[in-house]
């Protein structure tokens, strides 16, 4: 039972940051306690809120809600009208002054103390300048076309980077793994002979290793970072340069390609990117 | 024909709310009924629709094409019935815009500008710019897999490849309800996400709080509706105390069924109990409250725990307070689909 109260305290520490917000919102809980006459409020911000706050820290209703997920029992707290409390509190207390300017300065202490307070959404955490309808990184985009056969559907594997985004954008393209092998906290449950060969070293790319591991997966396409050095070649791999997109190599199969070839499943840009590529190899 | 598929998005997601809400609406007073309320409760009543007519269907490992057409017509159906009364209920809009209008002093008409640009700002930015959010990965990429290979749930999202049913999320399908939009319109679930939900969720959301300050200040107090829609969006806006707070989701991942849950959801369960707590509940009230509740389903399935406590909590305080025990038992019966639907979850997960 104590384990259970400290978490969910840990659960409302966390919550709540380096903020006052839970002390503010109590406060203005107090307040309301005191001064609200009006009936249908009372209940539903007064009464209801206080039951629910008792009910959320009880430790029996806690322990079941833990145990379904521990991880995400913080999102009880959503149900508690924060803002809406303090916000109806901060009118109330305007209310009380007679004169148009007390009332003006009081709302501007208010909404200081609010900005002081918090912290904004807009520049505590990472906005960047949309440049496409979707929202996503636009080498998404670029690299989903190029990968993309009309045909069939291959799988391809990317750099860690793309994972996140790519299947947001197509799913025209399988993919061994994705965002599960990202996620540090998940990652722990997979384990992947080819994510580890593409990301197991920060510097550099393994040719022989990832060709051997891509086979192993089905990948027809190996997508790889230019940012990052390759030991090897992954022509000695039996595969072929297709494409260059915004700093990442897209290379095919020759096995893949040539069975796709023979099922008449590829589309012409590609039969002549390989052209030129194994012309540029010959040279 | 690009302009023609963002037209379609935008008459999904602007008038038809809004004319669906008028169905609704036409059950309660004549004070409730105004366009703001109208928006919400099309907006609830699509979401409650979407959830009985897709779980079946899902359950059942149907195609996604079948929950598009059945949804479709149930819709269209929806529409042109709401279209029966449109005349009367712009009169009812009209009226009550006009005599708004004409008894608002100066400073409060000011307010409400302020707000009206407050809300556009946000409006604004949330198109403009992109916050990239991890989970994306797993809802967005539902919706594109539900379009292009057209199952439901049955596949790993991060791979492509077929898997088993995926319970934990099956029953909370706001991903299906984007694909739907996106299937609809032609427009890619990304951008239907990121450039039109994420502002129009945002209104959507103040519209919710803008019916809250109705009930909060009504007669004498009306002037003070736009202090306090002021002061609710500055305190959405610097809600970003960690990143665990319903203001960082509702802000941040408006798309998603959890922002959906925090930031309008919640907030439009306390208007429903706002209005029992008054007294004389309309018919028009109790609607609401259902449809409320299933978007709620409809977002997250932490629903299955909070909103039977919330409700429960909220019926017991009737019961007990106002010595109503019928409006009690009546909150617990429109809390029978979110029982139901979360004993299949404990049952098949």
């Amino acid at each position: 039972m104590v384990e259970t109260i400290s978490a969910v305290f840990e659960d409302m520490i966390l919550y709540n940051g380096k903020s006052f917000n839970i002390i503010i919102f109590l406060a203005a809980l107090i307040f309301l306690w005191v001064t609200e006459k009006n009936k249908s409020i009372r209940m539903a911000l007064v009464y209801l809120t206080t039951a629910a706050v008792v009910i959320f820290i009880c430790p029996v209703y806690a322990g079941i809600g833990m145990k379904i997920d521990q991880q995400i029992y913080y999102r009880v707290f959503w149900a508690l009208p924060m803002g809406m409390i303090v916000c109806y509190s901060a009118i109330k207390v305007i209310m009380r002054f007679k004169t148009m300017a007390g009332k003006a300065v009081v709302f501007c202490v208010m909404l200081a103390l609010l900005a002081v307070n918090g912290k904004s959404v807009y520049t505590n955490t990472i906005h960047f300048r949309a440049s496409n309808e979707y929202h996503l990184p636009p080498q998404i985009i670029d690299i989903a076309q190029a990968l993309k056969l009309d045909k069939c559907k291959p799988v391809a594997v990317l750099p860690a980077e793309l994972l996140t985004f790519f299947r947001q954008y197509t799913a025209d393209v399988y993919t061994p793994y994705g965002r599960n092998l990202v996620e540090p906290t998940w990652s722990y449950f997979y384990y992947n002979d080819l994510y580890n060969a593409m990301e197991g070293d920060p510097e550099e790319y393994d040719a022989k290793k990832i060709a051997a591991c891509a086979k192993k997966e089905h990948c027809t396409y190996v997508v790889l970072s230019c940012a990052k050095q390759l030991k090897g070649s992954m022509e000695e791999e039996n595969y072929f340069l297709l494409d260059f997109v915004q700093g990442y190599y897209i290379y095919m199969d020759y096995d893949y390609f040539e069975y796709y070839k023979e099922q008449d499943l590829l589309d012409a840009d590609v039969i002549e990117k390989e052209k030129a590529a194994s012309e540029a190899a010959r040279k | 024909m690009e302009i023609l598929k963002w037209g379609i998005l935008m008459f999904l997601v602007l008038p038809a709310p809004f004319l669906l809400g008028s169905i609704p609406t036409k059950y309660m007073g004549e004070t409730k009924r105004t366009p703001a309320m109208a928006y919400v409760c099309g907006w609830f009543l699509s979401f409650a629709v979407f959830e009985v007519v897709a779980i079946p269907f899902i359950l059942l490992k149907k195609s996604f094409t079948a929950v598009v057409i059945v949804y479709t017509g149930v819709i269209a159906v929806l529409l042109l019935y709401s279209l029966l009364f449109l005349k009367e209920s712009i009169k009812i809009y009209a009226n009550g815009f006009k005599r708004q209008i004409m008894t608002m002093p100066l400073l409060t008409k000011a307010g409400w500008l302020a707000v009206f640009a407050i809300i556009g700002a946000q409006m604004i930015y949330a198109v403009m710019y992109e916050y990239y959010d991890g989970d994306d990965a797993y809802y967005i990429a539902m919706a594109v897999n539900a379009n292009v290979f057209d199952d439901m749930y049955l596949r790993d999202t991060y791979t492509g490849y077929s898997f088993q049913l995926d319970i934990r999320h099956a029953l909370s399908p706001t991903p299906l309800y984007q694909a739907w939009l996106s299937r609809l319109s032609g427009i890619a679930p990304a951008a239907v996400a990121h450039t039109m939900l994420a502002p129009v969720w945002l209104m959507f959301m103040y519209c919710v709080y803008g019916q809250i300050a109705d009930r909060l200040f009504n007669d004498e107090k009306k002037a003070y509706r736009p202090m306090f829609m002021i002061l609710i969006s500055v305190w959405m806006v610097f809600g970003n105390v960690s990143m665990y707070t319903a203001e960082t989701f509702a802000m941040t991942r408006t798309w998603q069924g959890k922002g959906l849950l925090a930031g309008i959801v919640l907030p439009a369960l306390l208007l429903c109990f706002l209005d029992i707590y008054e007294g004389n509940v309309s018919r028009g009230t109790w609607m609401m409250l259902v449809c409320v509740i299933l978007s709620a389903v409809l977002a997250t399935s932490i629903s299955f725990m909070l909103i039977p406590t919330l409700v429960g909590l909220a019926a017991v305080l009737i019961c007990v307070k106002n010595k109503n025990i019928k409006t009690g038992v009546s909150m617990l019966v429109c809390l029978i689909p979110c029982l139901v639907l979360g004993s299949l979850y404990l049952m098949m997960k």
